[in-house]
């Protein structure tokens, strides 16, 4: 037996539901916004694109910026980047000279010298970025991006 | 469709559905609700106009600004070099970071003005009579630490208000007789005002005050199902009494059956039926969630409204023109103003009279109060009762004294704190640029 | 006394539904003030300049967000490039505000040095009056032509140069700095502050010391004498405006004062003024610090190239002068002399240096001079006389010769 009242919309019920749809959605938005606040708008970082300077400001070879984490090969007017973060967990890896390879100290991966991760426990090698030029004559490099080793930036 | 909703309510509001008496009676225990409010309230205790509700509204405004705080501490930094730049971070970069600042602002001042109303109803209502003094008592603390807990948190900004606000509580603290100098050099952390300062209050602020608050905010709503529910049931329960109708003879609610007699916490139970109360549940949950939702909106709408203020960063080579405290502490910087009282060569501190002694006098006053009532036992629980009418003028007196002193260092005190009529232009604080 | 109504919890019911409903509309409303903020207007408008005049990929790969500088080792953040967008693209000098790029201000630079430390303003806000200092509570505005128009000084960029002598105080001149120049140049030639004030730990003590007078605060200054004149003329009471009118008149800011009275101008007691407000102590990094007066030192490279270029042009005028052309060229072939092209390739160069300094002697004794003397007719070489350097040039000129030719054979 349909009981007539149940299928009419009464203005209690009316109310009824009005208000718990609003409290469930004013407190599921307050709870996006709460999340929301804790994702920042502004990072007390350098940025993942960023400028290292005119290209005249490197000599041949390699230089490295240790507030970018980044190796920067010129040879002549080709350049390339090799970061300087090891893949394994992250520490910085150093530059050796005399063997033409990236050293991690943390715990013994060696790269070589186009960041091809020879041997230790690093599983990737050392990723490169892409450099661009700004309209101000500065380099720019772009962190969120990958090349691959044959890469080559030319001025 | 409608079973399943009143099926997960029914989930949420009681732990489980009782089958029998037995486990009705230990569902009291087991539900938050009926644990921490009676199963059945009065009617007038319900009411709007009895108890204006404002404890409710304290609490309210205590749960928001505990979650917007709670908030807030992910992007306060509390040292002396950061704090401001924080303070603006927070009303610039950091998403509704501006709303969590504004509402926790707005709920702060209005917690203050309600807790103090409240105070002024339980005054009014006699509701500390008896053996509800130790409720009062209960409740003058929670608003000396609402007062603390105002004050420790506008001093984390660390601007020129907090700076100077600092100064002179931490001044007012060293007035004491003997312990002052000790206590100013324990709060400041030193000698001059600095990090360790900082960061004393910001460890009050967030972790010691509220604890504090909420363990005898706890206390104080146990007492009051120990005192048998609010004031106004005092009266049922006498009505009862009065027609002698017997308490029930198989409820003793003694300790293991050892002592004898009963309890008003038994009595009030028994006074309540069908004629005269209400369910708890959901009358009373569904009003107490109607006064916190008005109080979120009114605190959202302020926010919404209105900026916070924050002034420069600290200087300790000035001090500000005129340096104001907010409005709850301006009737005791009006004071401590006044008086300073000199005889001849002896010069007694305003710090010391109106800093410590009036206050302290009011406290003493509020302390010994009701024990000085003697007005009937029929005026508990009922609004300006004429048999406490000179009490209650006395206590008006008090409130309008300290309001008046409000409003005058508000808006009739100017730079130096000089007087000045509301029409009366101050004069031009001189400015860098 | 009554027991109250009976309870009613329908009304209970209807309010709590119709205040969430409020509720709702609130944190809806909250959502939207968070959602457009200032500064998303002006990216907005900066996308669609750069679609319509610069090219479309630029106007694809622009992102909303808020911009900034964080410089730690000044201790701030400017916010200013959330909405002055331009600054480092040269090809928007035309642009419009605020997306014009910013003038060429090398050696500073806006990544390195923010906006803020020159200009004022504040750093941290993102509304544009907040941003511009142009608010209650926040001392420093921004030292722009608004400010200077209202302070009624003529050159147009005269306000900011007090920050600029912030760092640039120990220069004697600094181009860019017309008006605080002119303080300078009256101070170099007055010494006399000093007789009165302490400057940089130096001076008397009848005035107050003015090395870091900057950051006196403007509440100790006294107004009294003319806080009327400033308020009579709609002037504020601003340090600014007390440093004027105290170096237009001492005596009258302050009574008993025994500072001379000096007729300046308007542009000198303005820049006198904005000198006092500069000589703040502020902590600045070194990599900041102006490199001061010095000779642009050139780099070795060039150095070397300076120095062969002017010793082969004072050669070439010696061997005129001195009269060596007169018997030889320099790859033109046999005159009455030998050619002396590539000569320095040949012939070993102390011997070189011998022959050209002493000729005669080096005919009488020289085995090789005897022999060339014979070759060439017996003419012999005159001596002249020429000091080392001037010999070093001419060898210098001669080799000047040599890029163009192959290597001989030493013969």
């Amino acid at each position: 037996m349909v009981k007539e009242k149940e299928t009419k919309i009464t203005r209690r019920f009316f109310f009824g539901i009005l208000g718990k749809v609003s409290i469930i959605a004013a407190l599921f938005v307050e709870a996006i916004g709460a999340i929301r606040a804790f994702i920042p708008q502004v990072l007390y970082e350098p940025p993942s694109k960023f400028k290292i300077g005119k290209p005249d400001d490197f000599p041949e070879g390699i230089t490295f910026l240790p507030e970018h984490r980044l190796f920067i090969f010129r040879k002549r007017e080709n350049f390339h980047t090799v970061s300087a973060v090891c893949t394994h967990l992250y520490c910085i890896v150093d530059w050796k000279p005399n063997q033409k390879e990236f050293y991690c100290s943390c715990h013994g991966s060696i790269f070589s010298q186009d960041g091809i991760n020879l041997t230790g426990p690093a599983p990737k090698p050392l990723p490169w970025y892409p450099l661009s030029l700004a309209p101000d004559g500065n380099l720019v490099v772009d962190s969120n991006e990958q090349v691959t080793q044959d890469y080559k930036f030319s001025l | 469709m409608k079973e399943k909703f009143s099926l997960i309510w029914r989930n949420l509001t009681w732990s489980w559905s009782p089958r029998s008496n037995r486990e009705a009676s230990e569902s009291v225990v087991k539900n938050f609700w009926l644990h921490w409010f009676p199963s059945r309230v009065s009617f007038q205790s319900i009411n709007w106009s009895y108890s204006l509700w404002l404890g409710t509204i304290a609490a309210s405004l205590f749960a928001i600004l505990t979650i917007t705080g709670l908030l807030l501490l992910y992007f306060y930094i509390p040292s002396v070099q950061n704090a401001y730049w924080s303070i603006k971070d927070l009303e610039n970069v950091v998403v509704f970071g501006w709303l969590l600042r504004a509402q926790h602002s707005w709920a702060a001042h209005l917690m203050v003005a309600v807790v103090f109303f409240h105070l002024m109803r339980v005054f009014f209502t006699a509701a500390y009579r008896g053996q509800r003094v130790w409720n009062w008592y209960i409740g003058i603390a929670l608003l000396i630490l609402t007062l603390f807990l105002s004050f420790t948190g506008y001093i984390l900004p660390w601007d020129q208000l907090a700076y100077w606000a600092l100064t002179i509580g931490t001044g007012i603290a060293s007035a004491f007789p003997f312990l002052g100098k000790s206590v100013r050099f324990l709060l400041v952390g030193g000698n001059v005002l600095g990090q360790s300062s900082l960061l004393r209050f910001f460890v009050l602020h967030n972790f010691f005050l509220p604890a504090l608050l909420l363990f005898l905010f706890a206390l104080h709503m146990w007492r009051i199902r120990k005192d048998g529910g609010l004031a106004c049931m005092d009266k049922l329960v006498h009505e009862t009494r009065l027609k002698e109708i017997p308490v029930s003879l198989t409820k003793t609610y003694s300790l293991l059956g050892v002592t004898e007699g009963t309890t008003i916490q038994v009595e009030t139970t028994e006074v309540l039926d069908e004629g005269n109360s209400v369910r708890t549940s959901p009358h009373l949950v569904r009003r107490i969630a109607l006064v916190f939702l008005v109080t979120t909106i009114i605190t959202l709408i302020l926010a919404l409204s209105f900026p916070t203020p924050l002034e420069e960063p600290a200087n300790p080579s000035v001090t500000p023109i005129p340096a104001k405290a907010p409005w709850y502490f301006l009737w005791l910087q009006e004071l401590i103003a006044i008086t300073t009282i000199r005889i001849g060569k002896i010069a007694i501190s305003g710090g010391l009279i109106g800093g410590i002694l009036v206050p302290g006098f009011l406290l003493l006053l509020a302390i010994v109060w009701p024990f000085l009532d003697k007005s009937p036992k029929e005026a508990i629980g009922v609004w300006f009762h004429k048999k406490r009418k000179i009490q209650n003028i006395v206590f008006i007196f008090i409130c309008i004294v300290i309001i008046i002193l409000i409003i005058i260092g508000v808006y009739l005190r100017g730079p130096y704190w000089n007087f000045y009529w509301p029409w009366q232009p101050w004069p031009e604080i001189p400015k860098t640029f | 006394m009554s027991k109250g109504k009976k309870f009613n919890p329908i009304k209970d019911f209807y309010w709590l539904s119709l205040f969430s409903f409020l509720l709702f509309i609130l944190v809806i409303m909250a959502f939207y003030k968070e959602a457009n903020p200032e500064w998303k207007k002006y990216q907005q408008e900066f996308k669609s300049y750069l679609e319509k005049n610069i090219s479309a990929e630029s106007a694809s790969t622009f992102d909303f967000s808020v911009k900034q500088i964080w410089l730690p080792e000044l201790n701030r953040v400017d916010r200013c490039i959330s909405c002055h967008l331009g600054y480092d693209q040269p090809d928007l000098t035309e642009a419009p505000e605020p997306f014009r790029a910013h003038p060429d201000i090398e050696p500073h630079s806006v990544s390195k040095m923010g906006c803020t430390i020159c200009h004022g303003g504040q750093g941290f806000a993102l509304k544009k009056k907040d941003a511009h200092g142009e608010i209650e509570h926040w001392e420093e505005p921004l030292l722009g032509r608004k400010l200077t128009k209202k302070y009624g000084i003529k050159n147009e960029n005269a306000l900011i140069q007090i920050n600029c002598n912030i760092c640039h105080r120990r220069d004697e001149d600094t181009s860019g700095m017309e008006m605080i120049n002119i303080s300078k140049k009256l101070l170099t030639h007055k010494k006399k502050c000093q007789t009165c004030h302490i400057i940089d730990g130096k001076g008397g003590k009848l005035g107050a010391d003015l090395t870091f007078i900057g950051d006196k605060p403007a509440e100790r200054f006294d107004f009294s004498r003319i806080e009327n004149k400033l308020i009579q003329m709609e002037k504020p009471l601003s340090m600014l405006n007390w440093h004027f009118e105290h170096f237009m008149n001492p005596e009258i800011v302050v009574p008993g004062s025994k500072m001379p009275y000096v007729e300046y101008s308007d542009e000198e007691a303005w820049s006198l003024a904005m000198l006092m407000m500069s000589w703040r102590n502020v902590n600045l990094p070194i990599m900041l610090m102006p490199k001061g007066k010095r000779e642009e030192i050139p780099s070795p490279a060039e150095e070397v190239e300076r120095v062969k270029l002017s010793l082969v042009e004072w050669g070439r005028e010696l061997f005129e002068s001195k009269n060596c052309s007169e018997c030889h060229t320099v790859g033109e072939g046999v005159e009455i002399g030998p050619d002396l092209r590539g000569i320095t390739k040949i012939r070993d160069s102390l011997w070189l240096r011998k022959m050209i300094i002493d000729p005669e002697k080096m005919e009488e004794i020289d085995p090789l001079a005897k022999k060339l003397y014979q070759e060439f007719e017996e003419v012999g070489m005159p001596t002249e006389e020429l000091t080392e350097e001037e010999v070093e040039a001419i060898i210098k000129y001669i080799q000047s010769f040599n890029k163009n030719m192959v290597h001989l054979p030493f013969s």
